[in-house]
């Protein structure tokens, strides 16, 4: 398996085993070459004694990708490494195959949405973004059209003359979000790109955010609220503590996850005698009987050989069956298991 | 299939051409990136505190003088008003406003952006970080250069101005111009080597005011020093520089003017070599604020 495939780590908060040709060629078997990713491979970052990431290997493609984690867990760090921010410790991390180091180039090429509020005194949005722009080399004119058109597509035109000191935190936000993707990099990184924004402005975030994956861009948005990126990425990265506990696509996460208890919710008329044939054939690693005694969750360790059991069931002793449903067939019951340490799962 | 030899020739002068026109575009880039960075550091400097402070530093001799223009009630003979500018330039200008001007001005140029958390909008530009560097140094420079330089320019002209005009003139026609033009000079090379010292500071050390206070610590005591520990402290040099020489003190260990062929290039080096060691921190230098 490799970088660009699903990989899932261990429920602890260890890190990913390196897997075979990760170091040599961490994609090889998808379509993607270096130049075409965001790598980073065997990074680990210590801020002094503190640990900030430790042993992550990962390959991010175009599209938008997930990078969820409590706070604290090393989502920043990760996006600081690859702009350059901060140097690792150890290991290598390279953006379209341009190092870090090399800012002219990197910067042809990547935005950074940071998560750091602070702007320049006595700035406005208009004087921020062509201050921003004109270390381009760009000319004044070139800048202020770039600058019009990313205030536009972040809806801070009419804002944009006031003094940065006097927006909101959502403007701010926009502000930032404007600067990164002003020179129309391919790269995007988003640190916490919702926070502060109501709910009309995220929605257009958002839309812009899928419009810009829809260019063929690459879009890694970072936030500890799993719901907004589950809604959005292509592709998710679970971080927690510093290690990347488990990457791959939003969707079919749960057959991805071995060794991991998945929970069905069955509602029928005879949840009991439902429960005792799953634990007789060993099917099922729990079972909490519903108190209207109308249905269960059970949690399965075997899910294939649990629903054809329940087929079995259903034919062979005539059990009426209302609804099933896989009670965490999303990247919030991963999450919960790999971030919060199981509980529900 | 290999080409013939002229059409290789023509192949490998074009690439030769192409990069050299690569390197020119880069190059022409690089000093528009300088050029940006020159700009927004001016107004980040004249907006922050930064430049308020170094403009204080810069008036203060101005007031000086210009409180004793109407302070005193005999005009001050010209020779006086000389060697009266000489000891303001050597004791108040050289060794206090500019020396402090400068640190809050260089030691804040990246200190004070990590302080204020807005570093990264640079770091995140594509621009090298040498280059920024530089520019930032050259915005300051050009800064505290000018209003040290028309700082004392001004002082020197107050001073001398108590015989009125006519004798101002005539004072300025008899070498006063040139003397007024050394000082501004000196001044602009105390910048440049303090500016590089003190930016080089605060990459070193969180606060640059410590070593910035030791260092003047033993630029004050140069002149107790002999011949041979003098050339160690900045003050030495600029000092064979002013036109006017006045001992600090009866303790003064006076020794004879340095040539200017090594007083002037030697300040040159020291700040190379800072700025130098400046840029090699900026290249490893780290942004998380403590956040994490």
């Amino acid at each position: 398996m490799t970088g660009a495939e699903l990989a899932w780590g261990a429920p602890s908060a260890a890190p990913r085993t390196p897997q075979p040709g990760d170091e040599a060629a961490p994609v090889s078997s998808s379509s993607y070459s270096a130049a075409d990713l965001v790598l980073f491979e065997e990074v680990s970052k210590f801020y002094g004694e503190v640990l900030g990431v430790d042993r992550v290997t990962l390959a991010i493609p175009p599209g938008i990708t997930g990078l969820v984690g409590p706070n604290g867990s090393g989502k920043t760090t990760l996006m600081n490494l690859a702009t350059g921010l901060i140097r690792p410790t150890r290991g290598r991390v390279s953006v379209l195959g341009v190092p870090p180091d090399d800012p002219e180039r990197l910067f042809s090429v990547c935005g950074y949405c940071t998560c750091f509020e602070a702007f320049p005194a006595g700035a406005t949005g208009w004087s921020f973004l062509e201050g921003v722009l004109s270390l381009r080399g760009e000319g004044r004119s070139a800048a202020r059209a770039l600058a019009g058109k990313a205030l536009e597509r972040v809806g801070l035109v009419d804002a944009a003359g006031r003094k940065v000191a006097g927006y909101s935190k959502g403007m701010k936000q926009r502000l930032r979000l404007a600067a990164a993707i002003a020179p129309d990099p391919r790269v995007l990184l988003l640190d916490e790109p919702l926070n502060g924004l109501d709910p009309m402005a995220r929605a257009e975030v958002l839309e812009l955010f899928r419009s810009l994956a829809a260019e063929g861009k690459h879009v890694v948005v970072s936030s500890h609220i799993l719901h907004e990126v589950d809604l959005l990425a292509d592709r998710v990265v679970l971080v927690k503590s510093g290690y990347v506990v488990a990457e791959g696509e939003s969707h079919g996460l749960r057959e991805e996850v071995v060794e991991r208890p998945m929970q069905v919710l069955v509602r029928c008329d005879r949840p009991g005698a439902l429960a005792s044939r799953l634990f007789a054939e060993g099917l099922a690693t729990e079972v909490e009987l519903h108190e209207d005694d109308r249905g269960l969750l059970a949690r399965t360790r075997t899910p294939e050989r649990f629903f054809l059991a329940l087929n079995d069931v259903v034919l062979t002793d005539g059990l009426e069956i209302e609804t099933v449903t896989p009670a965490d067939d999303d990247v919030k019951a991963v999450y919960r298991y790999l971030i919060e340490g199981g509980e529900g799962a | 299939m290999s080409g013939s030899r002229p059409e290789i020739a023509t192949r490998a002068s074009h690439e030769a051409a192409g990069a050299a026109g690569e390197a020119r575009l880069r190059r022409d880039a690089r000093l528009r990136q300088l050029g940006a960075v020159v700009r927004l550091e001016l107004r980040r400097l004249f907006r922050g505190r930064e430049g308020k402070a170094t403009l204080f530093f810069a008036l203060a001799p101005v007031l000086l003088a210009v409180v004793g223009l109407f302070a005193r009630h005999d005009p001050l003979p010209a020779a006086r008003a000389e060697r009266s500018f000489g000891f303001i330039f050597q004791n108040l200008v050289l060794q206090g406003t500019l020396y402090f001007g400068c640190l809050f001005t260089f030691g804040g140029l990246v200190r004070g952006e990590q302080i204020g958390k807005t570093l990264h909008h640079l770091l995140l530009a594509p621009v090298r970080r040498e280059v920024l560097l530089l520019g930032k140094y050259l915005a300051a420079l050009a800064a505290t250069a000018t209003l040290f330089g028309v700082g004392s320019a001004v002082t020197y002209v107050a001073l001398l101005s108590d015989g009125g005009r006519p004798a101002l003139a005539a004072h300025l026609g008899s070498g006063g111009a040139e003397r007024l033009v050394a000082y501004v000079l000196v001044a602009a090379l105390a910048c440049a080597a303090y500016g590089a010292l003190f930016l080089a500071f605060g990459q070193w050390v969180k606060n640059p005011a410590f070593p910035a206070l030791a260092f003047w610590g033993w630029e004050h005591l140069n002149f107790l020093l002999p011949e041979g520990l003098k050339r160690l402290g900045l003050i030495h040099y600029l000092l064979s520089l002013t036109p006017v020489r006045v001992p600090e003190s009866f303790l003064a260990i006076l020794g004879d003017p340095l040539p200017v062929w090594v007083s002037v290039p030697v300040p040159l080096l020291f700040t190379a070599a800072l700025l130098a060691f400046a840029a090699w921190k900026v290249r490893r230098t780290e942004v998380d604020y403590g956040i994490e």
